[in-house]
């Protein structure tokens, strides 16, 4: 299982994390809670939707001087955090146009096509 | 196993509930590796059932060892959680065909005792659908969902007697439905599918009218086979249309023919 973003964005230093299971109880309170870094001067959390429709907590906030935002996407039962610094707002509003374009790429063995066709 | 002769003409090997099922060219891979061979060549991927019915398939691989030319054939048993391998290695050229043969009856005898019961079957999934795995059951997910909201939920194959066939299941499922808000009052429509199974196909929608649902369930003399749609867009009903067209019957059991090539050979 992967996240999958826009070929650019690695090249924009956009990095995604592997997912991990979410509780069965996936609230908004427990997506932004994710998105939450100690060393992030926190400037807002917000619930927005990707450009897929997954919904998401997306944090914008600074760090070591750095704009800074984070993502954190509920897809399904998984979650993943996509996430860049940028040198100003505008770079960061950038990468968030990338960001919003996460989607998942599972890779389970559902059904005998996976396993003998993929 | 090794033959009369002793190691220098190779050997058998047999294991079983071995997991986790992966992909069949993962499981290659994985076996092939476990010899310290230098592979030239691996032969196609041979598909057939065994004499219980079960999904088996093996290749021929081809190599050297410190420079002698051996060959490989590897060949799986796909049950539900695990699976079993069987893997030759047959250091002589004069061998070849004698293993492949052999290890080509060894799968189709190999028995498990599984039975009917709820299994995995075959069909042909719409093209770009993502799927997750909910035990043997599978979602697929439309390639712009949540976008636009298509799930196609696959059942195992399930056997027949247990659900009263393909009408009794859908009886089951409309009414666990029915306290959800979806109407299941329309009429069944008899379906066919391209490989010989007859059913039942029934839409039906919410009572807000935002989304609807498309059952379908095929069904041969042990098994049913069904699928159901949940969209809010009538565009997606031809996945699931095709997707149950593709659906092709689990193979039944079949005593396996003795043969007389394993007679002079031991454990």
């Amino acid at each position: 299982m992967r996240v999958v973003l826009p070929e650019i964005a690695a090249a924009r230093g956009i990095v995604a994390s592997g997912f991990e299971p979410l509780p069965p109880v996936r609230s908004e309170a427990l997506l932004c809670a994710r998105c939450v870094a100690p060393d992030v001067n926190v400037e807002s959390i917000e619930i927005a939707a990707g450009t897929h429709g997954w919904q998401c907590a997306v944090l914008r906030g600074t760090c070591d001087g750095r704009s800074v935002i984070r993502a954190y996407f509920c897809f399904l039962d998984y979650g993943a955090l996509v996430e860049a610094s940028a040198d100003s707002e505008e770079e960061r509003e950038l990468a968030w146009s990338l960001i919003r374009e996460a989607r998942p790429q599972w890779s389970d063995v559902a059904s005998l096509w996976h396993i003998f066709e993929r | 196993m090794f033959p009369p002769d002793g190691h220098a003409r190779g050997g058998i090997r047999y294991r079983e509930r071995l997991g986790p099922i992966a992909p069949v060219s993962e499981l290659l891979a994985k076996h092939i590796a476990e010899v310290p061979m230098l592979v030239e060549s691996v032969g196609a991927c041979e598909r057939f059932t065994t004499a219980e019915g079960e999904h088996a398939i093996m290749a021929t691989v081809r190599g050297t060892i410190d420079g002698a030319f051996v060959q490989r054939d590897i060949g799986f048993v796909i049950l539900d959680q695990h699976y079993a391998s069987i893997a030759s290695i047959a250091m002589s050229g004069d061998d070849f065909a004698s293993f492949t043969q052999l290890v080509r009856e060894l799968l189709h005898g190999d028995v498990h005792l599984a039975g009917i019961r709820q299994r995995r079957f075959e069909y042909t999934p719409p093209a770009e659908w993502q799927a997750r795995a909910r035990g043997l059951h599978a979602d697929w997910f439309a390639p712009a969902y949540p976008r636009e909201r298509a799930v196609i939920h696959v059942f195992p194959a399930l056997p027949s007697t247990r659900v009263c066939g393909a009408s009794g299941l859908w009886t089951l499922l409309s009414d666990e439905d029915r306290p959800l808000g979806f109407r299941a009052d329309d009429e069944l429509v008899p379906i066919a599918s391209t490989h010989g199974l007859q059913g039942i196909w029934a839409v039906y929608a919410h009572e807000s009218r935002s989304v609807q649902r498309v059952f379908a369930a095929l069904e041969d003399d042990r098994y049913v086979y069904a699928a159901r749609l949940e969209t809010t867009d009538d565009a997606h009903v031809s996945a699931l249309h095709d997707l149950v067209q593709s659906i092709r019957p689990l193979g039944g059991i079949s005593l396996p023919a003795t043969s007389a090539a394993f007679s002079h050979w031991s454990d």
